[in-house]
């Protein structure tokens, strides 16, 4: 059993410099997100589970599994928190 | 990040670091000093009232804005006391707040004086009442609320809001003059117009901070900025200027463009715009000092 992660539909999202800005439409709030924060964000147009989130990051990025796995569950639960993400149902 | 030989690179921990929040950040009403922008059709804002003396008013407001949008943008006044069935709010400035009205329209509603306004999906017209303490502050109520109004209409025929000033100086850049909120209050306004690289359509200005002599200062309605300048006044004796990086910029800019969040279908339309205007331009944040003002290539100087 594993979650899968979507964007929030408030979410907005642009680019610069391989670096993000995100607007979350509900809250008004506004936020800047880092090169693999963005590379994450935009996977998540469709639900993507952890697991997929690390194989995708590892396509372009040098890492453990465990290593990319555990901060990509860190920086899931922080925009989860922000209303950036939503959480399905577990497939 | 540096790419290894593989074209992989190192992993970098993903981050998500919150800038700020919009509720606080106000939409400047329109003046009434802007240049004149050319478009196909010759259309212009009209009001419809029944009341001609209240008709006379607000239409000799409204063609003082001398706006000539691509298409014609009704506003229909009506006398009353009658609110629209608002849901939750979308975005507060000073004085207005914008609410989701019923099937997707926008409602707004003046809080210095009872009056409101709904704009059906996709209308350029807006429903607006006026009751009579309204209409007792008539002068107010068009620059701050009927203003208001407007810059939601024009957004959807792609002319989206931004708080600035504009200037060619005299080496032929395009200067984008954005004013840190509360800071500079001079700030005018702008529309970014879609359908053009980061095209700016000049709506207003205000500011002095470049303008003088040597500054061909607003002659022209459509400028490309080639340097964005994020100014606010400091207390050293000289002029201070920072390189920013883009997304820095368009942080910045999106203070400066809190209409970004209304109307969730235009959003993202308006957020590409003002990234790629962040792209375009060499971007500043500009700390002025008094010297400036005896000495008006300073900053050109400081940005060369």
């Amino acid at each position: 059993m594993s979650a899968y992660y979507q964007r929030h539909p408030g979410l907005r999202l642009t680019s610069v410099e391989d670096e993000g800005i995100v607007l979350q439409l509900d809250t008004h709030s506004y936020y800047s997100v880092n090169e693999t924060g963005l590379l994450i964000l935009e996977a998540l147009r469709q639900p993507r589970s952890a697991d997929q989130l690390v194989d995708a990051l590892l396509e372009r990025y040098v890492a453990t599994p465990e290593y990319a796995r555990e901060c990509i569950l860190r920086f899931l639960a922080t925009c989860h928190g922000s209303q950036l993400v939503v959480r399905l149902d577990a497939a | 990040m540096e790419k290894r030989s593989n074209g992989m690179r190192p992993f970098v921990e993903p981050s998500l670091k919150k800038e700020t929040s919009l509720e606080d950040v106000a939409l400047a009403p329109l003046a009434s000093d802007v240049p004149s922008v050319a478009s196909a059709a010759d259309a212009a804002i009209r009001i419809q009232c029944a009341d001609n003396a209240v008709r006379a008013v607000l239409q000799a407001w409204a063609d003082s804005l001398r706006l000539r949008t691509p298409v014609a943008v009704v506003l229909d006044i009506a006398i009353g006391t009658e609110y629209p069935e608002c849901e939750g709010m979308l975005f507060r400035q000073p004085g207005v707040v914008f609410y989701t009205g019923r099937r997707g329209a926008v409602c707004a509603r003046w809080e210095t004086a009872r009056a409101s306004a709904t704009l059906e999906p996709g209308s350029m017209t807006a429903s607006i009442t006026l009751s009579s303490a309204a209409l007792a502050r008539l002068d107010e109520c068009a620059g701050v609320f009927l203003g208001a109004i407007l810059v939601v209409l024009l957004r959807r025929v792609g002319w989206h809001y931004l708080q600035g000033a504009i200037a060619r100086g005299p080496e032929g850049r395009g200067w984008l003059i954005v004013d840190e909120p509360g800071v500079v209050k001079s700030a005018t306004a702008l529309f970014l117009r879609e359908g053009r690289r980061g095209r700016v359509v000049v709506m207003a200005a205000g500011t002095p901070i470049v303008s003088g002599p040597d500054v061909d200062t607003w002659s022209e309605g459509l400028i490309d900025p080639d340097v964005l300048a994020f100014v606010s006044v400091g207390t050293n004796t000289a002029t201070r200027a920072e390189a920013l990086a883009s997304r820095e910029a368009l942080a910045l800019l999106i203070r400066s463009a809190a209409g970004v969040m209304i109307e969730r279908a235009l959003a993202q339309g308006h957020l590409d715009l003002l990234g790629r205007l962040a792209r375009q331009a060499r971007s500043f944040r500009v700390q002025l000092a008094p010297e400036l003002f005896t000495r008006l290539d300073g900053l050109q100087e400081l940005i060369a």
